[in-house]
């Protein structure tokens, strides 16, 4: 035996697999998770998710797996495909959890997360401007900030400060009030929902930033939370413990349409939805999105990975702020596809993915136009009104 | 479904395809020779590669799969021209609406739940309700046949009168005047009307002597033509009747039914396999045609030589003996007495139990090793068995029926059946194992003892898999994965940190998988260490841990532990004692020693010698749900010859002319089962219970005084004639054995391996039949070369007796050597198993060309036209033949041992 030999250490060992949970236990080394990984499609390293549910078993150190540890997306394929049903996301996180013990998180990463210490947002940008995408919103739509409402609704940070995407917000508290909801937003208050920081790995800023934001929830007395993005839904009902229910707005406002609470016109279109893996096979909501669309009157041709086999936009486990190598990325190959269904409009229901499918469309020269669903919906919404009118 | 897969990736590679991958987790290789047959894929260049499909693309022109490879920790997507899956079993459609109706439970998973209360897996959890096979969970042949007739052994007990089928009543034709053959030729649809001429052959036969009447048929073998048949036989007063179909080995039985229902004595059908032998291996009508020809008139000849043979009927003493108490002789005896039979069992220790005495708790049912003991226990003592303990079987004679067994009591037992349950032993641990300065090493039989005191005082526990087992040398070991499992759930629900270290984990058995997964979700680390190495060669003890290279994540891991416990194989016992019981009642041994099984699938708890049954880790490792199925199967087995005072055994039986035998012995020294009795110089005799019917006897003596029923000399002599008859340069005289050869140029048929037409094939019972003088005669009637073949030495259904016709082929060939004149190369022997039709074809297409050679050098013309015929299109596979369209039986044999004695 020539090679180096590695020694188990029954108190890593023991650390790891509290960290972990004990969530890679089942696993039996098949193999099956590397090989449904979206990284095994492009040309560099594939991600040897095995091998990390193996480290996970053993309680080997993460030594030069951190690269690979912090690469994957959680965009729950392999979960999907695991024949022993090992919840390798959370092995995953535990994973990071000790790797960011050992200091070995990317400092990207922590750089987000100082920037949610300093500034309760990922992007570095200050907390009192997180409010300014109200200031888009309609006169005649009345949206309650703060205060105590049935439904709260929690915008997010990236749809908060990004320019592109602060459309979503104004759009959705249009749609809440032309349903005649009774819900209240955060405004400036509003304070991220962590998951970068889980992401990362740091669980003690994590439990007082969850901690805080749950003590703000329940002020509001509001017994439902409608967020726009996924990750802040999944963060809320994974790891929150809410006593109010935690939905995505386009469950919601589904909701709402079959109550015949929402009304909305007919637009003549083709557009293709990408589904985000957080919503479709984190959440299960895949036939929501399309019930909206079908309400709008917009013809669907899916791509060919849609619903739970759809393909992450790249965008996942805290690879928003990680820089990937490839030639070639998953928007990338997502805008390729989108193309290829002939559709007039890339839509999707999640700022990371709205976020990188426009780079994605910018970077292959489709040039085809990408935007949230609660976009078209308000489009819709102004429809109605028309004929109304 | 691992051994499925292993056998249609070999029958994939000798149909012509030399790129076939399997994809596996575990291979679970768990049966008798089945790790052999698993070595033999990967010998035969099968690649086998760790990994789990995750997709396969079926968009493109060819599947592509995407898997990882899990040793190599590589990604890999590639294309192959076809993906066969290997789909899990689940219980069948209407179990349970049948259980319903049996108001019996079903498990979890929908199968029929065992209560496993005797160790079986048979009872249900209705008295007086049984199941056997995949019923109770997915199974393999070998365990669904020792299960049947195990599930039958339990019924029998509940049966109290007994009925037999009622003889076949007819007005028995007499025989003994002029020959009246009739000659049936069948088209089998197609299959042979395509390429041989049938109405041809038909007139031709005609004219031959003593044939009386013929006929071409569409289907023999259907149910009207039977009838027809029948009516044939009567309406033209026929004593001899020819079919030319297909082979006797499928389809001989039907037709002897067809001729006893006409009152022909069955021994006066002759079969000409004008199907597996010549239309399905050969495409030149005009060739094929002729050799059909041949072929009738062969059997034609031959039958005008044939006699009415009546079985023999031998007395049985209705007493039975099980020699082992362990658990599977407890159960075969139990269950032998329960079908009312006198029963004693005898057991060299002063206690009963075997292996199950040192044993603790089963897995993976739980149940208490002492609980069942004792059950077991009471229930031989209310069965009526007598038990013998301490003794020893000292001298066993006799033959089926009628055996004598002398105790070291001092008593004789006369019994008509012996089961042998003689048990196995533990390995030896390694040395390298045994003496190191690490942690304390024990076997798993000591962990089960120290389970049993309350637990172990370590916290790091350690199991090593495949000790003295999967060495390259014997096979998998069987019960220990799952003992392994279960030992290995217990110290970790007790608190322990546990590792297991082994090959493959082939927890096969029925809960066994779940109690992998949940050992898994206790915590306990599975590791994986190269399966071409022995433990010692890839383990290494150390100070405080054991240190070797795991296969999942490539690393030498140190795994600190504070006990190892070795999960050891086990090794067949007595075939070095000097009066092991076995060797006594000739029963073989296979290369591990452990009892060699009458057929792997049809026979798996009979010994090839007639009274004789085996159970337990006798026939080869087992754990108590095994060894208790096919203790059953035994007792079913041996139940049946006893229930009967006669026996009815086959005709062919040897028998001695006392004018012409000189005494010299020579048949008692080649008979393989002991059955030529007679002194030195006097007049021997066969003992007609105890003769199997080789016929190496008469092919031995000197005198020609041993007549072989159904092979005589005449008739042998008769077909070489007949075959000979025209252009006999060009033939190949091939004598095939009954079980190996001729079955193998059956497969050749089925796989329609194209070979030249030279062939002509007599089938005797086995290689020893085959006389010096049959091959001078075959010479000297001008035959272009000869043949012999026979099953592989080891294979021999008849114990040896093919060594003798090594011995005989030998001393014929240095013969032929010293004659200058003659090409010693016209005389051939070669082994080919039942399984190896390409084999066959290989060698018919070798013999063809030592033909040509022969042909040219001895200036004699080719009688075909192109002068070319020969070799031509023959060699190998032909690739595309699809075969198996109409015999999709004949596959279904052939699983780990081949179907050598199909």
């Amino acid at each position: 035996m020539s090679k180096s030999v590695t020694r188990l250490d029954d108190d890593t060992w023991d650390q790891v697999v509290e960290l972990t949970d004990g969530a890679a236990r089942a696993c039996y080394q098949c193999g099956t998770c590397t090989a449904t990984c979206p990284w095994g499609r492009f040309d560099g390293e594939p991600l040897s998710v095995r091998n990390l549910m193996r480290r996970a078993q053993l309680g080997l150190d993460g030594d030069g797996e951190a690269d690979a540890l912090y690469r994957c997306l959680t965009c729950r394929a392999c979960e999907a495909n695991c024949p022993r049903g090992v919840d390798i996301v959370d092995a995953m996180l535990g994973l990071r959890e000790h790797a960011f013990e050992q200091d070995q998180a990317p400092g990207r990463l922590q750089n987000a997360l100082w920037s949610v210490y300093e500034e309760f947002n990922p992007w570095e940008r200050p907390a009192s401007e997180r409010g300014d995408w109200l200031d888009a919103v309609p006169d005649d739509v009345d949206v309650q900030v703060g205060g105590e409402a049935d439904v709260l609704y929690y915008v997010g940070c990236a749809p908060s400060y990004d320019p592109a995407l602060q459309g979503v917000p104004v759009a959705i508290v249009r749609l809440l009030d032309a349903a005649g909801v009774d819900f209240a937003v955060l405004g400036d208050d509003e304070v991220c929902c962590g998951d970068v920081v889980k992401q990362t790995g740091e669980p003690d800023f994590f439990a007082e930033l969850s901690e805080s934001n749950a003590g703000q929830f329940a002020a509001t007395g509001a017994s439902t939370i409608v967020t726009s993005s996924p990750h802040c839904a999944e963060t809320f009902v994974e790891d929150y413990g809410l006593d109010a229910g935690v939905v995505h707005y386009t469950e919601f406002l589904a909701d709402l349409l079959e109550a015949g609470d929402l009304e909305l016109g007919e637009l003549d279109r083709t557009v293709t939805y990408h589904d985000p893996c957080y919503l479709a096979r984190g959440a299960g909501v895949i036939d929501a999105p399309r019930r909206l669309l079908e309400a709008a009157g917009v013809e669907l041709t899916e791509m060919d990975e849609h619903g739970a086999r759809t393909l992450c936009c790249g965008g996942g486990g805290g690879n928003m702020w990680l820089e990937s190598e490839l030639d070639e990325r998953f928007a990338d190959r997502r805008a390729t596809q989108a193309d290829e269904t002939g559709a007039d409009e890339l839509l999707t229901a999640c700022p990371y993915c709205v976020q990188n499918l426009e780079d994605g469309v910018k970077k292959t020269g489709t040039g085809m136009p990408v935007g949230d669903l609660a976009e078209l919906l308000v489009e819709a919404l102004d429809a109605t009104e028309e004929v109304a009118a | 479904c691992c051994m499925y897969s292993t056998k249609q990736a070999i029958q994939t590679m000798d149909h012509g395809v030399d790129d076939v991958t399997t994809l596996y987790m575990d291979i679970r290789a768990y049966g008798k020779n089945f790790d052999a047959f698993y070595q033999r894929a990967r010998d035969e260049g099968a690649e086998y590669r760790r990994g789990r499909p995750a997709a396969v693309d079926t968009s493109g022109e060819t599947p592509v799969v995407r898997f990882e490879d899990t040793e190599r920790g590589e990604l890999v997507e590639e294309a192959y021209d076809m993906v066969v899956l290997s789909p899990a079993l689940i219980p069948s459609a209407g179990t349970s609406a049948l259980a319903d109706v049996l108001d019996i439970e079903l498990d979890d998973d929908g199968f029929i739940e065992a209560t496993e209360a005797d160790g079986d897996m048979i009872q249900t959890t209705r008295e007086g309700v049984y199941a056997a096979g995949c019923a109770t969970g997915p199974k393999d042949i070998p365990d669904s046949v020792a299960e049947a007739s195990g599930a039958a052994s339990k019924a029998l007990e509940h049966v109290e009168e007994r009925t037999w089928p009622e003889p076949i009543d007819v007005e028995p034709v007499d025989v003994s005047g002029e020959e009246r053959v009739g000659v049936i030729v069948c088209d089998c649809g197609t299959n042979i009307a395509d390429t041989v001429n049938v109405p041809e052959v038909v007139d031709w036969a005609a004219d031959l002597p003593n044939v009386e009447y013929t006929e071409e048929v569409m289907f023999a073998c259907a149910g009207n033509t039977q009838e027809h048949i029948t009516e044939m036989v009567k309406e033209h007063e026929l004593n001899r009747l020819i079919v030319a179909s297909c082979s006797p080995k499928t389809h001989g039985p039907t037709f002897e039914r067809v001729v006893a229902r006409a009152g022909l004595n069955e021994y006066l059908l002759e079969m000409a396999n004008i199907r597996n032998h010549n239309s399905w291996v050969h495409d030149d009508n005009a060739a094929a045609t002729e050799k059909a020809k041949d072929m009738v008139k062969m059997a034609v000849d031959k039958a005008s030589f044939l006699t009415p043979l009546e079985k023999i009927e031998q007395p049985i003493e209705q007493r039975a003996l099980v020699v082992g108490g362990g658990i599977a002789g407890m159960t075969a005896a139990t269950s032998l007495a329960q079908q009312g039979n006198e029963t004693h069992l005898v057991e060299r220790e002063p206690e009963l139990g075997g292996m199950l005495r040192d044993l603790h708790t089963l897995h993976p049912s739980g149940k208490d090793a002492d609980a069942l003991l004792d059950r077991r226990r009471d229930e031989l003592d209310a069965a009526g068995v007598t038990v013998h303990t301490a003794t020893d079987v000292e001298n066993v004679s006799g033959y089926i029926g009628n055996f004598a067994v002398d105790l070291s009591t001092g008593e004789t037992l006369d019994v008509g059946a012996i089961v042998l349950a003689t048990g196995a032993g533990l390995a030896d641990v390694p040395a390298a194992f045994a003496d190191n300065p690490g942690p304390e090493v024990i076997t798993n039989r000591e962990l089960e003892a120290r389970l049993a005191d309350g637990g172990v005082d370590a916290d790091r526990v350690t199991f090593v898999g495949c000790v003295g087992s999967r060495d390259g040398e014997r096979g998998c070991s069987r019960y220990c994965c799952q003992s392994m499992v279960g030992q290995a759930n217990r110290l970790a629900a007790d608190g322990a940190k546990v590792n297991v270290v082994s090959k493959d984990i082939r927890t096969f058995t029925r809960d066994a998988e779940e109690a992998y997964r949940q050992a898994a979700e206790r915590g306990v680390r599975f590791f994986r260490y190269d399966e071409d190495a022995t433990p010692e060669e890839a383990l290494a003890i150390e100070d405080d841990a054991v240190v070797f290279d795991d296969v999942y994540t490539g690393e030498t891991l140190e795994v600190p532990s504070d006990l190892v416990v070795l999960a050891m194989g086990l090794r067949a016992t007595g075939a070095d004692e000097e009066n092991d019981v076995a060797q006594q009642l000739t029963v073989s041994r296979d290369e591990e020693d452990f009892l060699l099984e009458r057929h792997p699938k049809l026979g798996p708890a009979e010994a090839s010698v007639g009274g004789v049954f085996m159970a337990g880790s006798a026939q080869s490792p087992k754990d108590v749900r095994d060894a208790t199925d096919q203790a059953l199967g035994a007792a079913a087995k041996a139940g049946g010859l006893l229930a009967k005072d006669t026996v009815e055994q086959e005709p062919l039986v040897a028998s001695i002319d006392p004018e012409a035998c000189t005494g010299c012995t020579r048949c008692a020294m080649v008979c393989p089962y002991n059955a030529v009795e007679g002194e030195v110089q006097e007049v021997h005799s066969i003992i007609e219970a105890a003769c199997m019917g080789c016929g190496t006897c008469a092919a031995e003596c000197p005198t020609d005084a041993i007549t072989m029923p159904g092979f005589t000399d005449e008739q042998i002599e008769a077909q070489i004639d007949a075959a000979l008859e025209t252009n006999p340069e060009e033939k190949v005289i091939t004598f095939a054995c009954n079980w190996c050869s001729y079955a193998g140029a059956d497969q050749a048929g089925i796989e329609k391996r194209t070979y030249p037409p030279g062939a002509r094939i007599i089938r005797t019972m086995c290689s020893g039949r085959v006389d010096e003088d049959f091959v001078d005669y075959a010479f000297e009637q001008g035959a272009g070369a000869v043949l012999m073949s026979g099953c592989h030495i080891g294979d021999c259904h008849y114990i040896d007796a093919n060594t003798y016709a090594k011995e005989r082929y030998e001393r014929k060939k240095s013969k032929l050597e010293r004659d200058d004149d003659f090409d010693e190369d016209r005389l051939q022997l070669e082994w080919i198993s039942a399984a190896e039709g390409r084999k066959f074809a290989d060698k018919m297409t070798e013999m063809d060309d030592i033909v040509a050679r022969y042909l040219e050098e001895s200036g004699a013309t080719p009688a075909r036209a192109d002068g070319s015929g020969f070799a031509g299109d023959a060699a190998g596979g032909c690739g595309d033949c699809g075969c198996g369209g109409s015999s999709g039986d004949d596959w279904l044999d052939g699983g780990p041992t081949g179907g050598d004695h199909a």
